[in-house]
């Protein structure tokens, strides 16, 4: 799975680099065509395709690739949408676990040691480490490209309609804080996304039709 | 003794008074026009709120007109917090950025095993750690991952999430843009503290003034064009403002008076000499005065300076009274006359401040005392030193007569002065149970608007209400220590039962040594540890060298030193503990432990619980409320038997029953009218108009003496009308500029005894009499 993994961004990586060739070519024979501002309209287009989805739900599929781990542990469940902001993340296997995200803040309902649940309610600011991956998510979901610019620099590898982004944050992240994001989809559907933090742990979602 | 020889006498009186009060110290400490505290507790409290951590702290609003520019307001608030970082008179400053709380985490983390409640043998055994391991995979594929995953290697077993939701109790202030705000989105809230004490005023002025440049700086940077403005509260921005206030009517109110009882004085008497001869007794009066109590009390209030003016309206009547009423030269009888009623006044008027000397609040006594003193010496020096030097009077008559020529006339003001006294009596029979009130905020010298921006920003920035406080003491600080971990487990209790929302106790971040060591004890070598954590892992999904920190971290903390609170010195935890772990006497130690959102109907069954613990709940306000109302009966006692006195100086002197009763009638009734006035204007009574009402027993008594015996001879009685006349003229000038005063006790005061004035002189009016001339 790593290895399937590692060898697609490469391959990635160099199309890219052969992309930006053709295009200063193209560039150089024909400067009214603006490369750059080309594929940042593919970047639009595609952010234009999220906002568009409105309120979603998905089944999710997410592993965690870490040193502490063997084998990378699984959970199953699915993630809702409504924008602009609430979040939610229910988890049922391996155990039940609900989020819930609100403007500012975060409810875990987890499962007690009788079975009942247990609420914890917390500010998103006191989190911060979960504070910005909210933000991230909240508005790649929401379309809202102006927000995401301001916290990565943003690259689109790979256009529409089988599309694929790099976001690499502008600021030095937190112990802890995520280091890479990269998102892969078709259309305005995104259907991977793989986080990588500082602890080198990478974290991978992905994104299915919910049943 | 020649009158050089007396005149020097008095220069070399007023020479010593004058070194002492020029070197005594003017205190502006609220705290004396404050009740003092009742029970060890409020005596902890209130030493507390004036030496402590908790009196440096200055809150900071940096607000906004519109939530939509809440941003605007947080840019400034983070500028500030920068700026005031950086200035030395600041030693903690924080507005809500997480990152700000980093070295606190640090700290904890550091001390997990000491610390942690969690920290038993039976979990670093190898089933102890197969549960944890199993928890921690769980947390690591739950959204909590973010959170734990960077202390994952160094701590498995999960402690510093158990150190941290023991401090989550409470809902975190509103964060908007990385800044606290309040819950109304448009105040940011920045938290300093100062250097200085909270008692230190010239440091806290000087600190503000810091504060404040810092703000216009962080505005002119940062606003961006959003308007934003500056709110500030805390113990130290009240001390500072309420000085101003102070000192700003002391100066502006003795100004007022001088100038415009001067000018009444030399329109009505239209002589300079006499004016500057009847500055002698008054001035002579308010220094002995200050230098008494300077002596007695160690120091002299802002607010007995302000008070001070008074005395230039009362004291002046000596001055008045001799001048006018002097007998012609060789009727050494008619000055007999004169002299008795002259002591009379005095000791009569100096009897109304009975009250405030034995009410039992310190400000008040000084005031008291002040105005005693003053009053007999002002009495004793316009006796016996101006008749010689006053010029020949000039005949100042009233410009009518009294009674009037006309009955009819004295008819209607006694039918005036009945009718007032009838609805003094509706008004206060009516407003019966509710007449008094002993709310703190009714006679804090703080302005009420203050208290309502501390209570605003206190309550959203999650700082603890000043209202309640949990407080006990131990001889030792580990004594103290274990006792508020015993405390814990009901205070757990109480929370759940919905007695209080949350509490911060010091024992949380600071065990004893008894749980510290404990602990240690729980912490197995790491020779042990090694091979169950092995065991452990094996059965898990971790990796085998998963957790080599961890073994490292248990070790260290098994053998490693105790915590101390100097383990926490210049962070805000270290604030925190030095405000609730109070060293005191010969070691002992007071703990404090800071309580939120306490539910008022359950506060009995809080303190019941708490009590077998040997600790006390303090409900500031209820507190307070009954301490006032214990000052308010102690004063009512004075009070009566001042008027006691008072009645009793008028029969020793007068021996006349008929005018004693006529004259006490007429004091009754002044008391009554002015009460009844002051319910309807003021809405209800505090301690601080109680012990003016006897001043207005005493005040009116002068008049009421002159009044109930009226010489025969009417160019004399129209004599006697114009001194007394312009007598209370001054007396009225005095007490309702003084009712103009910010400060409430001066405020009440003046206001008291300037309605006082007019209706003891109306009341007195109404009981004429004319002695007859075989009397």
């Amino acid at each position: 799975m790593i290895e399937s993994l590692t060898g697609s961004m490469t391959d990635a990586m160099t199309e890219t680099r052969r992309r930006r060739v053709l295009k200063v070519l193209l560039a150089g024979l024909a400067a009214h065509l603006a490369p750059a501002r080309a594929e940042g309209g593919d970047l639009e287009k595609l952010f234009t395709l999220f906002a568009a989805q409105g309120e979603r739900r998905r089944a999710f599929v997410e592993r965690r690739y870490s040193v502490l781990f063997r084998n990378p542990p699984e959970s199953r469940g699915t993630l809702f949408f409504r924008p602009p902001a609430f979040l939610e993340r229910t988890v049922v296997s391996p155990r039940r676990e609900i989020v819930r995200i609100d403007a500012t803040n975060v409810t875990l309902t987890t499962e007690g040691d009788d079975g009942k649940p247990v609420e914890r309610k917390a500010s998103l600011a006191s989190i911060p480490q979960l504070a910005s991956l909210v933000l991230t998510i909240r508005a790649t979901l929401a379309g809202d490209l102006a927000t995401l610019r301001r916290m990565y620099y943003i690259e689109l590898m790979q256009p529409l309609p089988h599309w694929r982004i790099e976001m690499k944050p502008v600021e030095e992240p937190a112990a802890g804080g995520v280091t890479a994001i990269t998102m892969a989809g078709e259309g305005g559907d995104a259907q991977r996304l793989e986080f990588t933090e500082t602890t080198g742990d990478r974290t991978e979602i992905l994104l299915s039709a919910a049943k | 003794m020649s009158l050089l020889g007396r005149w020097l006498a008095l220069l070399a009186a007023i020479a010593i008074c004058g070194s002492i009060v020029v070197r005594a110290h003017i205190a502006t400490d609220i705290a004396a026009f404050l009740p003092g505290p009742a029970t060890p507790e409020q005596q902890l409290l209130a030493e507390q709120l004036r030496d402590g951590i908790a009196a440096r702290i200055v809150l900071i609003g940096v607000a906004v007109s519109d939530e939509s520019q809440s941003e605007g307001a947080a840019r400034v608030a983070a500028a500030l917090t920068k700026r005031l970082r950086a200035d030395p008179h600041f030693t903690f400053v924080a507005s809500g950025d997480a990152k700000d709380f980093e070295r606190e985490r640090d700290l904890l983390f550091d001390a997990r095993y000491l610390l942690s409640p969690e920290v038993q043998p039976a979990e670093f055994t190898e089933e102890g750690l197969r549960a944890a391991l199993t928890r921690l995979e769980e947390r690591l594929t739950s959204a909590l991952a973010p959170l734990v995953r960077p202390m994952a290697a160094a701590d498995p077993t999960g402690e510093m999430i158990a150190i941290v939701e023991r401090f989550a109790q409470r809902p975190p202030p509103r964060t908007l843009h990385g800044v606290w705000f309040t819950t109304d989105g448009r105040t940011a809230i920045v938290l300093a503290q100062t250097r200085n004490a909270g008692f230190d005023i010239d440091a806290q002025e000087e600190s503000q003034r810091a504060l404040q440049a810092a703000f216009s700086a962080s505005r002119a940077e940062a606003a961006n064009g959003a308007s934003v403005s500056l709110q500030l509260a805390g113990p130290g921005v009240f001390a500072v403002e309420s000085r101003t206030r102070i000192e700003r009517d002391a100066r502006r109110l003795s100004i007022f008076a001088t100038v415009l009882i001067a000018a009444l004085l030399l329109s009505v008497v239209r002589s300079l000499r006499f004016l500057v001869l009847a500055a002698v007794p008054v001035g002579t009066g308010a220094l002995a005065g200050l230098a008494v109590i300077a002596i007695a009390f160690g120091e002299i209030h802002g607010i007995t300076l302000g008070f001070g003016l008074t005395l230039i309206g009362e004291a002046v009547d000596y001055a008045i009274y001799v001048h006018l009423q002097r007998a012609a030269p060789g009727d050494p009888q008619g000055n007999a006359r004169l002299w008795r009623a002259l002591l009379l006044a005095v000791l009569t008027s100096a009897a109304g401040f009975i009250a405030m000397i034995l009410s039992g609040f310190r400000g008040l006594a000084q005031l008291g005392v002040f105005s005693l003193v003053g009053i007999v010496v002002s009495g004793a020096v316009a006796r016996f030193y101006l008749p010689e030097l006053l010029p020949v009077p000039r005949p100042r008559r009233a410009p009518f007569d009294w009674p009037p020529a006309r009955p009819v006339v004295l008819r209607v003001v006694q039918v005036g002065v009945a009718s007032a006294l009838l609805l003094a009596c509706v008004q206060i029979v009516v407003r019966a149970p509710n007449v008094w009130t002993d709310s703190l905020s009714s006679i804090s010298p703080l302005g009420a608007g203050s208290g309502d921006i501390d209570a605003h920003l206190r309550g959203d920035a999650g700082l603890p209400e000043v209202r309640w406080l949990i407080a006990m003491k131990r001889p030792t600080r580990q004594q103290a220590l274990e006792q508020a971990e015993a405390l814990r487990a009901t205070l757990e209790e109480q929370r759940r039962a919905g007695a209080l929302q949350a509490f911060d106790s010091p024992a949380d971040v600071l065990p004893s040594d008894r749980v510290q060591h404990e602990r240690q004890a729980a912490l197995p070598p790491a020779d042990v540890l090694q091979p169950a954590l092995a065991k452990a892992v094996a059965a898990s999904n971790f990796a085998p060298d998963a957790f080599v920190p961890f073994v490292a971290a248990v070790e260290k903390a098994r053998t490693g030193p105790l915590l101390a609170p100097e383990y926490y010195a210049g962070s805000g935890l270290g604030q925190r503990l030095a405000a609730q772990l109070v060293g005191g006497a010969g070691g002992s130690t007071a703990v404090l432990v800071t309580v939120y959102g306490v539910d008022e109907t359950k506060a009995g069954l809080l303190r019941a619980a708490i009590a077998s613990h040997g600790a006390a709940l303090i409900d500031l306000k209820e507190d307070v409320e009954h301490l006032l109302s214990d000052y308010r009966r102690t004063a009512l006692w004075a009070a009566l038997a001042g008027g006691a006195l008072i009645v009793l100086l008028l029969a020793l002197q007068l021996r006349s029953t008929r005018i004693v009763v006529r004259i006490s009638a007429a004091l009754a009734a002044a008391v009554v009218i002015t009460a009844g006035a002051l319910i309807r204007i003021e809405g209800s009574l505090t301690l601080f108009h109680l012990v003016a009402l006897l001043l207005v027993a005493g005040v009116g008594s002068n008049y009421a003496i002159f009044f109930c015996r009226l010489p025969a001879d009417s160019t004399a009685r129209r004599t006697t009308l114009g001194s007394v006349l312009l007598a209370s003229a001054t007396t009225f000038i005095a007490f309702a500029l003084l009712s103009t005063s910010t400060t409430p006790v001066l405020h009440m005061i003046g206001t008291t005894v300037g309605i006082g004035t007019l209706a003891g002189l109306a009341a007195s009016a109404a009981c004429a009499a004319v002695e007859s001339p075989a009397a």
